[in-house]
């Protein structure tokens, strides 16, 4: 018994060891710039998370074949956020640990929040390519950029389509994380300023398969119009109950929804629905140019983020670039001064180093396919 | 084989081999980089947590779903202490043994004297109210949680660094061990053992057990608390998703997979539970499928060793 | 929508969601009942039976088409569940009915991650969406009230499962050696009661339901993830400690009140603090009633 015991805590002993030197491996090469990525590889958000990865490999691949930066060649070092805040520090350490240059990532705002600390001891720059979460700059590490619009400027657009379709009392749903807190948070406080009215605020938990309860309680709020800004998982579901329930006003989805997976998913009780969204690659200027490099690398459409993730690495490019080397300040006051006519338009930033541009488009369920919507 | 026989049964082999793991932790960080501190770190942390988790469960035999939801409170009580009223992180440390025997009060009170698999269900439902309530109100900071909680100095040092933290938890899980070693070997360890084998026996010796239980709730609680609220401020950042079911579920898992109430073992298990999906991250196929082979290893480890890979041994048991 | 039509509809809502915790429930409630087991793998159960009846749907669907189809999936998902219930029980727990209950509450845990990492590697992480051609949103409106077809089917199906379940645990041979196992074991062995046979046949019985459940849950909302077990699983936990663990009417009670509450808590609160109203009226309610609504009482011995 006692034999066994000591045997199993001398295995267990040596596997650590063995953990610990491997990982300890990790030589710095100074021939190439090392570009550290957070993605959610693994767990719900996966679809996301490979589709960011494969546009920064397209975009990797293209600089390298273009003879690099700097002649140096790029290369891309990933780990698996998850997209839970536990994994994401795990995740981060171990980027730090290869000794990269940069990182560029960024899915679900609550994991990216609690690594951004952990870069900054490092001196590292972040580029934050989705994650758009207000709290995300109110932290104040200036090496931190947020590439993609945050939840301000999606309310802009959102109240411009309230205004187009005469809604008067808007409802919200959102799914109790960082994120789709945070943008119906915004929503509540900025809406009323623009005159509208929030009929309700609901929460649907993830994963959580009734809402008819809430659908009647919107429904008794006497709401013209819903706000979904919750995932695309869950949205479907939503939508379906919204109008077997008989909601018939209006329905927008946030970003987070912002996917075909959704047309798909809702049938006919999709159509008509629109979407505050990220810069669709279709409705992209050279978007085809992209789609079609995009495929033949992977063999897949590009998702949802490939056009800002694409953006981010040669944003990041042009930055070193004109800055002359990888030093991490200098790097650091060039992305702040970019004015970076990408795929997904203008990208140029705000002292707090948001997007001073916003790139969100409106897009309607029309069919089994996204229209462009375009308001006077 | 004798002779080996002997040297393993040598009262000087656990000593040694302690002293031995303990210098090959301190000369760690000398040869490692900071994924490995930190994964170790991990372990540690997931160590301090079983070890709290260990008094209730396995010392008590107290079934609690819910301990994530004692390590919140400590975090979420240094985080706005810390954020709200700009404390000293060091001095909130009272305060959050004071929150955290509060908390464990008023839970364990009315329901300790309940069946075991019924204490099990109010766990989780507390748990899942601490989870929610921190996750609605302004000041625990909603679902984005509370950030940019400042690191700490000790001794005109701030602690920022991977290998800082690595040896204040090492420091901690050392702690631990002595209060957890003192507690087990007191009359009050020895009252716990006798309320975990046989309830109504204990109570019929004239044992105090639903107040022995509260009291073994509590110290739990108050180990859960301040282990939360180092993880606070070594974090930066804590938000309610930390907090769900799932970290309960894996804290019990780790105790148990160890071996109830043996030190010892539920740090291994802890060691365990933090270091193998790790290791397996990045192997091909194998990483998507990493908890897939953890689920059938608990599986195969219960059903070889169902009291855990190294189970406190019985004094005196024919078994 | 009037107050009247507003307490009806909620209570339509609750009564549906009610349903899905209850089948769920019983399945928990006569594992515990029989063997003293937490299985926490029923929600994976319930998410599997998901699955099959999304997949068998889809390879029926060259052949059949509308309510025959769905009922065809759904009980096929239910073999399959039992079957997976079966060897659960085979290979995972009755290797360790002798041992530390608290081995075998992780054993559990275990089985359940095995399931859901399975489903979640198969899957790719990604929902599944099911659309069973039927019309969802048929139905009859009295005024602001609606109730589809689709929401009666599946109230009277839940009413019918658990109205022959109670007629077999009550007035079987088998249904009386279950009552009697979860008495005493031993006596039931020594009486001559093959009692692994009738603790495999609970299990493939629940695990059915659960599938039941779970198809009928994959036909209603049309939306199937790897993930969707856990939060019906902790729920259905819950109700049946309401109902007292242990005791199958208890588990409808049980099912059927969580359901209702949640609805009222949603109305009268707010949705975010729907969960802290079913959890706090649960928590009070065993501090007054520690055995549940119809649970016996009796005095533990570990």
């Amino acid at each position: 018994m006692r034999k066994m015991t000591i045997r199993i805590v001398a295995a267990l002993a040596v596997l650590t060891m063995l953990f610990a030197i491997l990982a300890g491996c990790s030589g710095r090469n100074d021939d190439v710039i090392t570009i550290g990525v957070l993605a959610p590889l693994s767990g719900t958000e996966t679809y996301y998370g490979k589709d960011m990865l494969q546009s920064y490999q397209l975009a990797v691949d293209e600089i390298n074949k273009a003879g690099g930066v700097l002649g140096k060649e790029l290369v891309l070092y990933e780990a698996d956020d998850g997209a839970d805040p536990n994994m994401a520090t795990q995740a981060a350490s171990k980027i730090i640990s290869r000794g990269v240059d940069f990182v560029v990532g960024g899915y679900a705002s609550g994991a990216i929040i609690p690594t951004m600390q952990l870069f900054y001891d490092e001196n590292l720059l972040l580029l934050i390519s989705c994650a758009n979460s207000t709290d995300i700059t109110k932290q104040g590490l200036e090496q931190s950029f947020m590439i993609n619009s945050p939840g301000t400027h999606a309310v802009v657009t959102l109240a411009e389509l309230c205004r187009a379709v005469d809604a008067k009392k808007v409802a919200l749903i959102h799914q109790g994380d960082a994120y789709t807190k945070n943008l119906s948070d915004l929503c509540e406080s900025e809406l009323p300023r623009s005159g509208f009215e929030i009929a309700t605020v609901e929460i649907m938990e993830k994963g959580a398969a009734d809402v008819s309860a809430i659908v009647t309680r919107i429904r008794n709020s006497g709401a013209d119009f819903v706000y979904w800004c919750g995932y695309h998982a869950d949205g479907s579901n939503v939508i379906k109950q919204l109008r077997r329930g008989g909601y018939a006003g209006e329905i927008a989805v946030g970003d987070g929804s912002a996917s075909v997976e959704l047309i798909k998913a809702c049938g006919a009780d999709g159509e008509g629905v629109y979407v505050t969204s990220p810069p669709f690659v279709e409705f992209a200027e050279g978007g085809d140019a992209f789609v079609d490099a995009y495929k033949r690398m992977h063999g897949m459409d590009p998702g949802t983020y490939a056009t800002l993730s694409y953006d981010t690495i040669y944003l990041l490019k042009e930055a070193i670039e004109r800055a002359g080397g990888i030093e991490t300040e200098r790097v650091r006051e060039e992305v702040q001064a970019s004015e970076y006519q990408g795929l997904s338009g203008l990208i140029s930033f705000t002292p707090d180093r948001e997007p001073a541009v916003s790139n969100f488009i409106i897009l309607q369920i029309r069919g089994d396919k996204f229209r462009l919507v375009t308001l006077d | 084989m004798i002779k080996a026989k002997e040297m393993m049964n040598s009262k000087w082999l656990g000593p040694g081999m302690l002293l031995g793991l303990l210098a090959a932790m301190l000369a760690l960080p000398l040869f490692s980089n900071d994924y490995v501190l930190i994964v170790l770190w991990n372990g540690m942390f997931y160590a301090l947590l079983a070890l709290g988790l260990n008094i209730i469960v396995g010392y008590c035999g107290l079934c609690d779903l819910g301990y994530a939801a004692k390590f919140a409170i400590g975090a979420y009580t240094t985080g706005i202490l810390m954020k709200s009223f700009g404390w000293n992180f060091w001095l909130t440390l009272p305060m959050v043994v004071l929150v955290s025997l509060l908390a464990a009060i008023l839970v364990g009170a009315p329901t300790l004297k309940l069946r075991s698999d019924y204490l099990a269900i109010v766990t989780l439902g507390f748990a899942e109210i601490v989870r929610i309530t921190a996750r609605n109100l302004d000041i625990t900071g909603s679902a984005s949680g509370l950030n940019a909680i400042a690191r700490p100095e000790l001794f005109g040092l701030r602690l920022t660094k991977s290998i800082h933290w690595y040896y204040v938890f090492l420091v901690l899980v050392i702690l631990f061990v002595f209060i957890s070693h003192r507690v087990r070997s007191s009359r009050f360890g020895r009252a716990l053992a006798y309320i975990r084998e046989d309830e109504d026996a204990a109570r019929a010796m004239g044992v105090n057990t639903t107040r022995y239980k509260l009291y073994a709730y509590m110290i739990g609680a108050v180990l859960g608390g301040v282990t939360g609220s180092f993880f606070a401020v070594r974090m930066t950042a804590i938000s309610p998703q930390s907090f769900d079911f799932t970290q309960s579920a894996n804290i019990l898992l780790a105790v148990i997979l160890g071996g109830m109430g043996k030190i010892p073992g539920v740090i291994a298990g802890a060691v365990f539970f933090a270091v193998f999906p790790e290791i397996f991250r990045d192997v091909p196929f194998i990483g998507d499928a990493r908890m897939l082979f953890f689920g059938i290893l608990l599986v195969v480890v219960m059903i070889v060793r169902p009291q855990g890979f190294w189970p406190e041994r019985k004094r005196g048991a024919l078994k | 929508m009037s107050t009247w039509e507003l307490i009806l509809q909620q209570g339509v809502n609750g009564l549906i969601l009610g349903s899905f915790y209850a089948l769920v429930a019983l399945g928990y409630s006569m594992v515990y009942g029989i063997i003293k087991l937490l299985n926490f793998a029923h929600g994976d159960i319930y998410m599997t039976g998901a699955f099959v009846c999304l997949s068998v749907f889809g390879a029926l669907s060259r052949f059949l088409s509308g309510w025959p189809a769905v009922a065809c999936s759904i009980v096929a998902a239910m073999f399959l569940a039992a079957a997976l219930g079966f060897l659960a029980q085979r290979f995972a727990y009755r290797p360790l009915l002798g041992a530390p209950r608290l081995s075998l509450l992780i054993t559990a845990i275990g089985v359940s991650l095995v399931i859901y990492n399975t489903v979640m590697v198969i899957t790719n992480s990604q929902p599944l969406f099911f659309s069973s051609g039927l019309d969802s949103s048929a139905g009859i409106k009295i005024g602001g009230l609606t109730v589809t077809y689709i929401q009666m089917v599946l109230l009277a199906v839940s009413a019918l499962v658990m109205l022959g379940l109670s007629l077999f645990i009550g007035h079987t041979k088998t249904g009386r050696a279950m009552r009697a196992i979860a008495l005493d074991q031993d006596t039931c062995r020594l009486m001559g009661i093959n009692v692994n046979k009738v603790i495999g046949l609970t299990f493939m019985l629940g695990s059915a339901l659960a599938a039941i459940a779970g198809g009928l849950a994959c036909v209603y909302y049309g939306n199937v993830q790897y993930n969707m077990g856990y939060t019906i699983g902790i729920k259905a936990f819950t109700a049946a400690v309401i109902g007292g663990i242990g005791s199958i009417p208890g588990a409808m009670l049980g099912g059927l009140l969580l359901g209702l509450l949640e609805a009222t808590g949603t109305q009268l609160l707010d949705s975010s603090w729907k969960d802290v109203f079913a959890f706090g009226i649960l928590i009070l309610m065993l501090i007054v009633r520690p055995n549940g609504l119809l649970g016996k009482t009796e005095i533990e011995r570990m």
